[in-house]
């Protein structure tokens, strides 16, 4: 049987995401945020039904800030041994001077990271997630739903900025792509934009308090809780032998 | 009476969010002349300096929040939309942003809680900007092993960090939330009800 993950609670995702990435920066092992980046890029590929054509388009940028961060610890972090950091934070424990380990180290947890990240957003629904969020973390239906507005209107926000844009263009006026007299008018208007669509919802009889029904209900399934603690603990005990070395694996 | 807790309305979120949104489209157009310049600095093992100057856009919607509605909480509130917004666009850190968020957005709290939600002029805007920096960066020194690097290095992230929280966190913030005031269209809010109170006190001069 195929288990899918886009099935799992989005709010008992994320708290499974949020748990392991605080774990994780604690752990000191290259192994273990390597395994954690393998099951996680194991269940984007194969344990998913939904579509993974963003996948490189994600993974390139990654793959160039682990970049960075590899050569941040190669060049720099050979010498960081002598530093009263360094010992501070390791407690002494200088595994390896290499300048390789180190950077393999330093890249490693931002895979790790990026990973936990991925797995999320592409086994989960945009409105499922923010559906979960009201119904088990107890967001009120106004943060809920001016979210999701505000994440619909993405694309008129910036046809916005760029008719501001275009506005100072056809008066003559150059304007760089961070100049902020384009991105104040657009602004002015955004304001004024969050006004009449908070009147609108309401005039519709939008309740940002009231309890709500809802056509997706969203359920805790038993699986959900195993897996979540479960990996969890996975995540916990690897970190915990790879500092010990109780069973020298990780 | 000012101490009152705060109860948002859904303009209020609207508000907060599309300004999440814009302050995204600011990143956007700065974020490929950070990794430019990251990947200039990469060879030399200093790439993640690239990034730097950029830290202040990302701390922007909470003090936006603070300076405009001016109670307690509203800082970690607007950042905790701002994260889940990222979120929602794909996020390729997914909800770890969110935690970042929280963080990035005590940062500011602190120092408008210095001065007890009494002051919303200069002084506490500037002050955000390091504790922002200060929490943000304890945060990531945690998260990314910033540690590891040499003393110089970190204090030069902190500094290019300050800097950029400067200009764009304190500075370029209170102004666009004075330039909006001044618009008019920040009437419903306290900053635009000071604002237009001045006026008021301008016209009984000329009287």
């Amino acid at each position: 049987m195929i288990i899918c993950l886009e099935k799992m609670n989005p709010t008992v995702k994320m708290i499974m995401v949020l748990v392991c990435a605080v774990i994780l920066g604690f752990n000191r092992s290259v192994a273990v945020n390597l395994t954690v980046t393998g099951i996680c890029l194991f269940c984007i590929l194969f344990l998913t039904k939904r579509s993974r054509r963003n996948f490189p388009r994600v993974l390139l940028p990654i793959l160039f800030l682990v970049l960075v961060m590899f050569m941040t610890g190669y060049r720099n972090g050979a010498g960081a041994g002598s530093d009263a950091g360094y010992y501070m934070f390791t407690a002494g424990k200088t595994a390896s001077n290499n300048p390789v380990y180190i950077g393999l180290k330093m890249s490693s947890r931002v895979l790790a990271y990026a990973s936990l990240g991925m797995f999320f957003t592409f086994t989960t629904d945009n409105l499922d997630f923010i559906q979960s969020l009201m119904q088990q973390g107890h967001m009120k239906p106004k943060f809920a739903y001016g979210i999701l507005a505000a994440f619909h209107l993405i694309p008129q926000i910036g046809q916005e900025l760029s008719d501001a844009r275009l506005a100072f263009r056809v008066r003559g006026i150059r304007q760089s792509p961070i100049s902020l007299k384009p991105f104040f008018a657009a602004m002015v208007n955004c304001m004024r934009w969050s006004e009449t669509l908070a009147m609108a919802m309401e005039s519709k009889g939008f309740d940002g308090d009231g309890q709500r029904t809802s056509v997706r209900i969203m359920k805790v399934r038993r699986a959900d809780v195993i897996l979540c603690i479960s990996f969890i603990l996975f995540v916990l005990l690897a970190c915990i032998d790879s500092h010990f070395q109780f069973i020298p694996l990780l | 009476m000012e101490k009152k807790s705060f109860s948002w309305k859904l303009k209020d979120v609207l508000l907060i969010a599309i300004a999440g949104v814009l302050f995204s489209f600011l990143y956007l157009g700065t974020v490929y002349v950070g990794s430019a310049i990251s990947a200039a600095l990469t060879p030399k093992g200093l790439g993640v300096l690239g990034w730097e100057p950029l830290y202040g856009i990302y701390f922007m919607a909470s003090t936006f929040a603070i300076l405009i509605i001016q109670k307690p909480g509203v800082g970690i509130v607007a950042e905790v939309i701002a994260s889940v917004l990222e979120v929602l666009m794909g996020n390729s850190f997914g909800p770890s942003v969110i935690l970042n968020g929280i963080i990035q957005g005590l940062g500011v709290e602190v120092a408008f809680a210095i001065f007890r939600y009494k002051r919303f002029d200069w002084t506490p805007t500037i002050i955000s900007a390091f504790t922002v920096t200060a929490a943000s960066y304890i945060y990531d020194c945690i998260a990314y092993q910033y540690y590891l690097n040499p003393v110089w290095m970190i204090l030069v992230q902190i500094l290019i960090r300050l800097v950029s929280a400067i200009i764009f966190t304190s500075v370029i913030t209170k102004l666009l939330c004075n330039g909006l005031a001044k618009a008019g269209v920040l009437n419903a809010y306290p900053i635009g009800q000071q604002a237009g109170s001045k006026k008021d006190y301008e016209v009984k001069d000329e009287e």
